[in-house]
């Protein structure tokens, strides 16, 4: 992991936009914006099928299911999933003296910081203790267990991989909150402290070809939702 | 004329409340830490705290008819170094300094005497119930934090310090001397738990035994410290808190009971010594990065002395006490 950068994120984790996905009706709905909005934020932002790289349906195992998706927005998928996933990007950003650009860093002037935003939402349905694993290679939450019967003011475990290793240090936030960062096993502790959606996200950054971006700020968000 | 008593008139080391954001930016929103009351917190693996305490006393004074000789000022200074040996164990060194100020002569003179006292060390085992009694771990997320924590620990000091210099005009004067001439014993528990549904406050509770041993003095006379037994409570509440710029601000509210065993001079117990007091504390600390200020003013509020009318200067008589606390990790 030479190349990963695993820098302290939270505030940016903090302040940066959610992307996450809400069951309405037959369909799983993808939103991007700010799933608890403070005051003056906006609670939905509109985004282009572009932005959305893949909204896939998974069995329990991980395994790819039939869906029908439709990428106009809010994007919609309708299947019978275990599991809802998708990953998204917003672009390239580049700071500038003038302000922050939805450019890569080679279209404007005087960059001075530029990065790729890379987003995963993970919404689990149903359970399995596969679903306990990393799925990929990529960045990912995991539950160590079944969440969906969690109630409120439980804990709970989850933990963090990268390459299919725990990954460390990694800043975790939990609907909106900093929590804290992950131990040496990846693991950190969490408690159920509202109902409805949970929203547990980890960011890290890695290296870009320093060209169109500086690096690559990558997020994974595991979600599911507490009735009880 | 009555006796002058001759309490201890030393700070017992105060460990573990050493109220430094310890854990990264998640220590701005953990558990606080009072000024007297122990809290369950350990040192990180690995690293260093450095803590400094002054504790200023003001005693009460009387008519120099009844007390021609009357206690005026202590500053009980300490200096600390700890060091967290594992996520659950925090060893600590201290040396205490103190400068004890006397009115003698029904005040037309005054004496002070300044001097190291013995050295203490410590060791301070943390547990935690998290779905199970477990040990301290390493890294703790917030919601871990608000877990009830606990320490046990146990500690000595070493007559480091001069147990024989005298008093005023070489009067023989144990409280006045820097150390004790024998080791002493302390063991305590604590336990912390901050709030779930309310996480700016945190209660801590914190009980110990301090054990003093007889020394021979070189005039002659033996002489020992009652024992002191201490039951203290808090609530700290977190009023101010920006991780943006690494500070917090806390509140400080305390109980602390103190029982103190009558001392014993050759042998015999001396009437005008020991009692019960119950002090309350108020206070505040300030973080700043792995730094912490903290500042308290203590004053007893109900007190059972014997023959109280018998003691100046000792616990239990103090017109107030001042604490400031530094403390920084590294």
């Amino acid at each position: 992991m030479k190349a990963l950068i695993v820098s302290l994120l939270f505030f940016s984790l903090l302040l940066a936009h959610e992307l996450w996905i809400e069951r309405v009706g037959d369909a799983y709905v993808l939103y991007y914006g700010h799933l608890q909005p403070k005051r003056g934020e906006e609670s939905k932002l509109a985004y282009t099928p572009e932005n959305l790289l893949r909204f896939e349906c998974l069995d329990e195992d991980g395994r790819l299911l039939n869906s029908k998706v439709d990428k106009s927005y809010p994007a919609r998928l309708r299947g019978s999933c275990a599991v809802i996933q998708a990953e998204f990007s917003s672009g390239y950003w580049t700071k500038t003296v003038e302000g922050l650009k939805n450019l890569p860093k080679d279209k404007v002037s005087g960059a001075l910081e530029s990065w790729l935003s890379l987003e995963t939402v993970r919404r689990i349905e149903r359970w399995s203790n596969a679903l306990s694993k990393p799925l990929s290679n990529g960045l990912e939450l995991v539950a160590l267990e079944n969440p969906l019967v969690l109630r409120m003011g439980q804990k709970f475990s989850i933990v963090a991989y990268y390459k299919g290793r725990p990954l460390k240090d990694a800043p975790i936030s939990h609907n909106g909150k900093f929590v804290g960062s992950t131990d040496e096993d990846g693991r950190i502790n969490l408690r159920i402290r509202s109902l409805g959606i949970q929203l547990i996200s980890v960011s890290l950054k890695e290296g870009a070809d320093g060209v169109k971006a500086d690096y690559v700020t990558k997020t994974f968000s595991l979600m599911f939702e507490v009735g009880r | 004329m009555k006796k002058l008593s001759l309490l201890l008139l030393v700070s017992v080391p105060a460990f573990a409340h050493h109220g430094v954001a310890s854990l990264g930016a998640v220590g701005f929103e953990g558990p606080g830490a009072p000024l007297e009351t122990s809290s369950s917190a350990t040192l990180p693996e690995g690293k260093w705290l450095i803590y400094t305490k002054l504790d200023i006393a003001k005693w009460k004074k009387y008519s120099f008819s009844d007390f021609p000789d009357q206690k005026d000022r202590s500053d009980f200074w300490m200096f600390g170094v700890g060091y967290g040996l594992k996520p659950w164990l925090s060893l600590y060194l201290f040396v205490p300094y103190n400068t004890k100020k006397e009115l003698k002569e029904e005040g037309r003179h005054t004496f002070t005497s300044s001097d190291f006292g013995d050295i203490s060390l410590m060791a301070v085992f943390g547990f935690k119930y998290d779905r199970g009694f477990k040990l301290v771990p390493k890294k703790e997320s917030l919601e871990d934090m608000t877990d009830w924590h606990f320490t046990l620990y146990g500690g000595f000091s070493l007559p480091t310090g001069d147990a024989n210099k005298r008093g005023y005009q070489g009067e023989f004067a144990p409280d006045m001397a820097g150390g004790f001439g024998k080791p002493t014993l302390n063991a305590g528990f604590t336990a912390t738990k901050q709030l779930v549904n309310l996480p700016q406050l945190t209660f801590l509770f914190d009980t110990n035994y301090l054990r003093f041993f007889e020394h021979k003095y070189n005039t002659g006379d033996r002489y020992k410290f009652g024992d002191e037994f201490r039951v203290n409570t808090a609530l700290a509440y977190r009023l101010y808190t920006s991780m943006e710029r690494s500070l917090r601000f806390d509140l400080l509210m305390e109980a602390n009971f103190l029982y103190l065993q009558k001392d014993k001079e050759n042998g015999v117990k001396l009437d005008d010594t020991g009692g019960r007091v119950l002090y309350g504390t108020l206070g505040s600390r300030l973080y700043y990065r792995n730094a912490s200020l903290g500042l308290g003013l203590k004053v007893p509020l109900w007190k059972d002395l014997n023959r109280e009318e018998q003691q100046q200067g000792a616990e239990g008589k103090e017109k107030y006490r001042l604490i400031l606390t530094f403390s920084t990790l590294f």
